[in-house]
């Protein structure tokens, strides 16, 4: 009897270690699993950029830059009742890399104290084909791109020209004002 | 290529499983050990698990070099308990075909595991071990390879130095 009680304890004593060292070796393999798993993220040159283009400075457009030149910041441009108002090179979206990179156009943000226009639209044209993001108005709200265009090649040295149309409406009273942010993407 | 290559906390991992080992071991064998001592190798391999989770915490912190090092000691106490146990069971407890078992189940193949990842992590890592380490070495393989070669010249040794052991004891 005393010796079954010795084992009964013996057992039960390795029983919960051996519980105890799986819980301990299975947390500690998956911590050292998650610190495997970190990865090393490296900031990179940047290949793409934007120009000021032809446009800039004629007319009453501005394009500025900022040092980077990842940011391009288009005033300037104007909307006429009833007629299409044609800006052919406000900027360029540059390929300095050694590889041909997939971009395309994405609608960010808009912001506007009136609906009194036709549209805005932005063409990016590359050697590749051309994408577009078309911004409309009825008259009475904006209707802005739900989603991103798809992507086109811009080749290694190519500079593609950022072509912007704007309308106004007919009846539309000067002074309005629409505010449009849209993104480069660099699609890898 | 280092994408491939073992992190220093590799070296953590590998102690606590042998801690965790050592605990169950010491269990099986309790009559031979002190009833604390599965318990408080439990205790050393949650401070390994400690151990892994500050390195996660604070990997931008601490540089691989510093992650090595500490990683690496943890494992050399790993070790230094195997090898303790290995004395404990030959020469206090006098139970040689335990230890001579121990030996060859235990610690020869943990050592040698153990020196395959860290020679392994080192030739990939160019980890530059300090000179002492190179020379601690070559004094310990020397004393070993002198008591080696003493008893296996003069076998008489052993049994002498046990004799006088006993008679110290009586004494």
């Amino acid at each position: 009897m005393e010796i079954k009680k010795m084992l009964f304890r013996k057992e039960l004593k390795l029983v919960t270690l051996l519980l105890t060292s799986l819980l301990i070796a299975t947390a500690s393999a998956a911590v050292y699993y998650s610190l495997s798993q970190k990865s090393t993220v490296t900031i990179a040159g940047v290949d793409v950029w934007f120009k000021a283009g032809s446009d800039n400075n004629t007319g009453g457009v501005v394009v500025l830059l900022n040092p980077q030149k990842t940011v391009a910041t288009v005033t300037g441009l104007k909307a006429y009742p009833n007629a299409t108002q044609t800006y052919e090179n406000t900027t360029m979206v540059h390929n300095n890399g050694g590889s041909t990179y997939s971009v395309r156009l994405r609608h960010v943000s808009m912001t506007y104290n009136s609906t009194q226009f036709a549209y805005i639209a932005f063409t990016l044209t590359t050697t590749a084909g051309s994408r577009t993001l078309n911004y409309t108005s009825d008259g009475s709200s904006w209707t802005t791109p739900s989603a991103p265009t798809t992507v086109v090649d811009l080749d290694p040295g190519e500079d593609a020209p950022v072509k912007i149309e704007t309308k106004a409406r007919d009846d539309a009273a000067a002074y309005g004002q629409a505010t449009i942010e849209i993104a480069v993407d660099i699609v890898q | 290529m280092a994408d491939l290559a073992i992190l220093p906390e590799f070296f953590s991992l590998l102690s606590v499983d042998i801690f965790l080992l050592l605990s169950l071991l010491t269990c099986l064998l309790e009559e031979r050990f002190p009833k604390a001592v599965p318990y408080i190798y439990q205790i050393a391999a949650l401070i390994g698990f400690g151990h892994l989770l500050v390195s996660r915490e604070f990997l931008a912190v601490f540089g691989e070099y510093m992650r090595f090092w500490y990683s690496f000691f943890y494992l050399l106490v790993a070790l230094g308990n195997i090898i303790a146990i290995n004395l404990y069971l030959a020469l206090e407890r006098k139970m040689w075909a335990l230890a001579k078992a121990w030996s060859g189940a235990v610690t020869f193949p943990l050592t040698v595991i153990s020196l395959f990842f860290v020679s392994n992590y080192s030739y990939i890592q160019s980890v530059e071990f300090p000179i002492l380490i190179l020379q601690l070495g070559l004094v310990v393989s020397t004393v070993v390879m002198g008591v080696g070669i003493s008893i296996f010249l003069s076998p008489d040794l052993l049994n002498k130095f046990r004799r006088r052991k006993e008679v110290n004891q009586w004494k």
